[in-house]
Order: C-alpha cells, then sequence, then structure tokens
C-alpha cells in the first residue's frame, strides 16, 4: 500500500525531516519515492522498524564504502538528493553535513538579497498603498488596483519570512556541526585595546600588524568588535592569517583546528566571513602558513574591496543629487525664517554626509591599491 | 563528472594532489593526510591545511573523493571508485616516467 505525504521546504528543514521520516518507518510507513517538484514523499506500508535517516546532497553525493559496510545504505536518489537510511540500532559513522549546508548558504544568500528588495519594495509599494486607501473612496476602485499592491506586499512578505527562515535554518545547522568555538586565552598580565575599523578590513595589512604586535611582546586575547584587545608579556614568534571568504563550510574549521591553528576571530557580515587564525613557531623555523590558494586570496579581497566602493559610491550618488535638488529648491535673499533654517541644517547634514562617504572611499581606496595590493 | 572528464581535468596530476590521493589509501582526517604525506616524503612536502582544505574541497565536488563523519563529528576522507580509476592511470604514467628515467638516465650523467 502505498500512501503519500506532502513536505514544503523539507530540503531546508534536513534535520526535522530526517526526525520525521525516522518516526514514519517506526509507524511501519517506509520511504520509497521523493516527488521532488510537488514536494511530495512516498511511503510503502511495511513492518515497523527503528531507522536512522540522513540527507545527503551533492552534485557527486555518494555514500562511502566504510559507511556502507556500517549499515548504511541508499533508499532514494533524487537530482542531486540522496536519502540513506542505516537500521543498526548504534550508529557510529555518519554521512557529511557539508553538501546540505553549503545548499542552504548558497541559497539563504540568493533569498537574502531578494528579502532587502522585497523591503524596498514594501517601503515604495506599501506606504502609498495605505495613503490611497485613506485619501479614496475605496468602493470607486477597480480590483486590479487593490489586487495588484496586494499580491505584490503578500510575495516581498513571503521572501522576507523565507530569508529569515533559512537565517535560523542555517545558524542551527552551524551551531551543531560548525566548530568554530574561538580559542579563548585567559589573560593574567595588563591588557590594552587598539581600534580597527573593522569594517574596512584588509587581511594582509591586520596580519602584519598582529604580527608585529607580538614581536613587540603583545600577545592577542581576542578581538571585541572593533577593538583588539592585546596583554602585555614577552615577544612571542606568532603567525597571524587572516582570511576573508565568501562562504566557510564545517571541514574549514576542523582542517585548520586539527593542524594546530587557534581561530582567535570569527566574524560574518554581508560580504562573507573574516577569520583570524593563529600559530606559535619557534626560531629558526618557517613562519607557519595556511598555503591557501593565493589567486584566490586576491581576488577575494578585489571582490570586497569592490563591494565595499560600490555601497559607497552609490551612498555618494545618492547625497548628491539630493544636495543639488535642494540647493536648487532653495532661495537665496529670501526672509530668514524658519524654513530658511532648516533648509540650511538640510543641506549642511547632506554636505557633511557627502564628505564622509567620499573620504572613506578615497581611504580605502588608498589603503587597497598602495598598502594592501603589495602585501600579497 | 564522468571518468573521462576527470582524467582529463586531473591528469598530470600535482604533486600536492597526487600525495594528497596516494595518502587515502585507506580512509584518513585531514590532519592524518598532512602527517602521511610528510612521512612518506621524508618531510620534504609539508602541506598547509589551507592547500590540502582547497583540495579535498575540489576533489569531493568532483566526485573523486567521499567523507563522512565519525561520532566526534571529525571527518574522514576516502577516496571513491573513480578517485582510485584516476590514481590507476596517473600511477601507470608515473611509471612510464619512471622506466624512462632508469632507460636514459646514464647519458645526462
Amino acid at each position: 500500500m502505498t500512501i503519500k505525504r506532502w513536505r514544503p521546504l523539507w530540503s531546508y528543514r534536513v534535520e526535522e525531516t530526517e526526525q520525521w521520516l525516522a518516526e514514519m518507518a517506526s509507524d511501519g510507513l517506509q520511504l520509497s519515492n521523493i516527488q521532488r517538484f510537488s514536494r511530495f514523499f512516498q511511503f510503502e506500508k511495511v513492518a515497523s522498524i527503528e531507522t536512522t535517516y540522513q540527507i545527503q546532497y551533492g552534485k557527486s553525493a555518494q555514500l562511502a564504502k566504510t559507511l556502507q559496510n556500517n549499515g548504511w545504505q541508499e533508499v532514494v536518489k533524487v537530482k542531486h538528493w540522496q536519502i540513506v537510511k542505516n537500521d543498526h540500532p548504534t550508529v557510529s559513522l555518519f554521512p557529511s553535513r557539508d553538501g546540505v549546508l553549503r545548499r542552504i548558504s548558497s541559497h539563504q544568500d540568493k533569498w537574502s538579497g531578494f528579502a532587502i528588495i522585497s523591503a524596498l519594495i514594501l517601503l515604495i509599494i506599501f506606504i502609498p498603498f495605505c495613503f490611497m486607501l485613506f485619501m479614496l473612496d475605496f468602493e470607486d476602485l477597480a480590483p486590479i488596483w487593490w489586487m495588484i499592491p496586494i499580491s505584490i506586499v503578500i510575495l516581498a512578505v513571503s521572501n522576507i519570512r523565507l530569508s529569515t527562515f533559512l537565517k535560523r535554518q542555517l545558524q542551527a545547522l552551524e551551531k551543531t556541526y560548525f566548530n568554530t568555538t574561538i580559542d579563548q586565552v585567559q589573560a593574567t598580565g595588563k591588557t590594552f585595546r587598539k581600534w580597527k575599523n573593522t569594517w574596512a578590513y584588509f587581511p594582509k595589512i591586520i596580519e602584519r600588524w598582529l604580527m608585529k604586535m607580538a614581536a613587540q611582546g603583545n600577545r592577542l586575547v581576542k578581538v571585541d568588535g572593533n577593538f583588539f584587545i592585546f596583554e602585555e608579556g614577552q615577544n612571542e614568534k606568532v603567525s597571524y592569517v587572516c582570511e576573508m571568504r565568501k562562504r566557510v563550510e564545517p571541514s574549514y574549521f576542523d582542517m585548520h583546528k586539527e593542524a594546530g591553528w587557534k581561530l582567535k576571530h570569527k566574524t560574518t557580515q554581508h560580504f562573507g566571513s573574516f577569520v583570524i587564525w593563529a600559530k606559535q613557531y619557534k626560531e629558526g623555523e618557517t613562519i607557519p602558513t595556511l598555503g591557501q590558494d593565493i589567486t584566490e586570496e586576491r581576488k577575494q579581497t578585489f571582490r570586497t574591496y569592490l563591494k565595499r566602493s560600490a555601497s559607497l559610491i552609490f551612498l555618494t550618488v545618492l547625497n548628491l543629487i539630493h544636495l543639488l535638488l535642494r540647493i536648487k529648491d532653495y532661495k537665496f535673499g529670501g526672509d530668514i525664517g524658519d524654513k530658511t533654517v532648516l533648509g540650511i541644517l538640510a543641506i549642511v547634514a547632506i554636505v557633511v554626509l557627502l564628505s564622509i562617504s567620499i573620504s572613506i572611499l578615497i581611504n580605502i581606496s588608498y589603503t587597497y591599491f598602495f598598502k594592501e595590493r603589495k602585501l600579497h | 563528472m564522468i571518468i573521462e572528464q576527470i582524467i582529463k581535468n586531473y591528469s598530470p596530476m600535482t604533486e600536492t594532489a597526487f600525495y594528497i590521493l596516494l595518502s587515502l589509501s585507506k580512509p584518513r582526517h585531514g590532519y592524518g593526510i598532512i602527517k602521511h604525506v610528510e612521512e612518506v616524503t621524508n618531510n620534504r612536502l609539508k602541506l598547509g591545511s589551507g592547500t590540502i582544505y582547497g583540495t579535498l574541497t575540489k576533489m569531493e565536488r568532483d566526485g573523486i573523493i567521499t567523507m563522512y563523519a565519525d561520532e566526534k563529528r571529525k571527518k574522514i576522507y576516502e577516496i571513491t571508485d573513480d578517485g582510485k580509476t584516476l590514481m590507476r592511470h596517473e600511477m601507470k604514467r608515473l611509471n612510464e616516467l619512471y622506466v624512462n628515467v632508469a632507460k636514459y638516465k646514464g647519458a645526462f650523467e
């Protein structure tokens, strides 16, 4: 007997779905197929069994021989998805989560972009729409005039909700599968803090600075927002590696930690993740490096610089247009009243914002082209 | 990826890729690969964890290796059947090199 169950968003609710499949098996329903587009799961009625399910994803996802020898077997394979199960009561080896995490992370990137656009659309459409409802007689409007904005609002809200849902799912998976614990250092001596603009983060410059600080006997205790907290002590030979990565996977942290690197800092911003690694070495030894791909590293730094400059250029152009419109409307020689004072204040504020964005743009461009690039 | 395409993309192999796959004569952790490469090359080749991570990620994407996790969620890497075919092809090529080195080395002494 075949039974079908609909399970929307199952590919994002991976752990929940695995648990659900195990419960179904325990109720005597064995998974036999998945209809990928309609999101229907097909089950066959069999004897009740305690089973562990796991979902794998990847273009080349396949079950390792060792896993097969440990009782894992493929149940369903649909496109890049592979559902595997293990009927043994105790399971000690598990398929990798990397593929699933990689997929959710990549989807979250895209959906967060849509969510930002949706939020802007909501501001542009929803506010005028509310005004329209108050200003006009609702009954006189043809249905099309209120149906279109309502549909757009529903779509935009769904986008935002999906994006936050994905973010929560990703955070939960990362908490379980990422070994991103910062290797804490207990400070016993005198500590001090130094401020660095981590928004305009340049990996090689920070690396050199941290190594110089270590050579002067200043040990990095932790990074707290934009503050780097150091402890005064003896000179140390420490190699620091700062990486800017578009996406980080569980094995990234495991690999470096196993090789003796200490994770000093990890932060995720819209432009990617910034990670700081440290490893001590002895006098006479070569400075340890991660041995990462230099070309890829250069490209990543350049990409981040481009994204930051583009956002600053956008802000500058917006402020400039605003300023030109303000000046055009401003009547010189008029009565000095409240309106004029407000007008002057607005222009001053725009000029200040404009100068800040232009100076940051010049600063990061100079730092990138004349300092960071030379260190690569 | 089909095996012909894999061989075309990977062969001739870089020394790093070759030694990483050679280390997977049995499943190993990432750090186990680094140590094994150092051992078989008498510490001549010391692979950075970034190099290993980048190479293994690419190989996993291409279906040459696969990975799983132990109880402590530590990753273990294992070569696939396609990976073994690629290694046999590469070893045959290297063997040819070795035979020719033995045959002609006298001319360069």
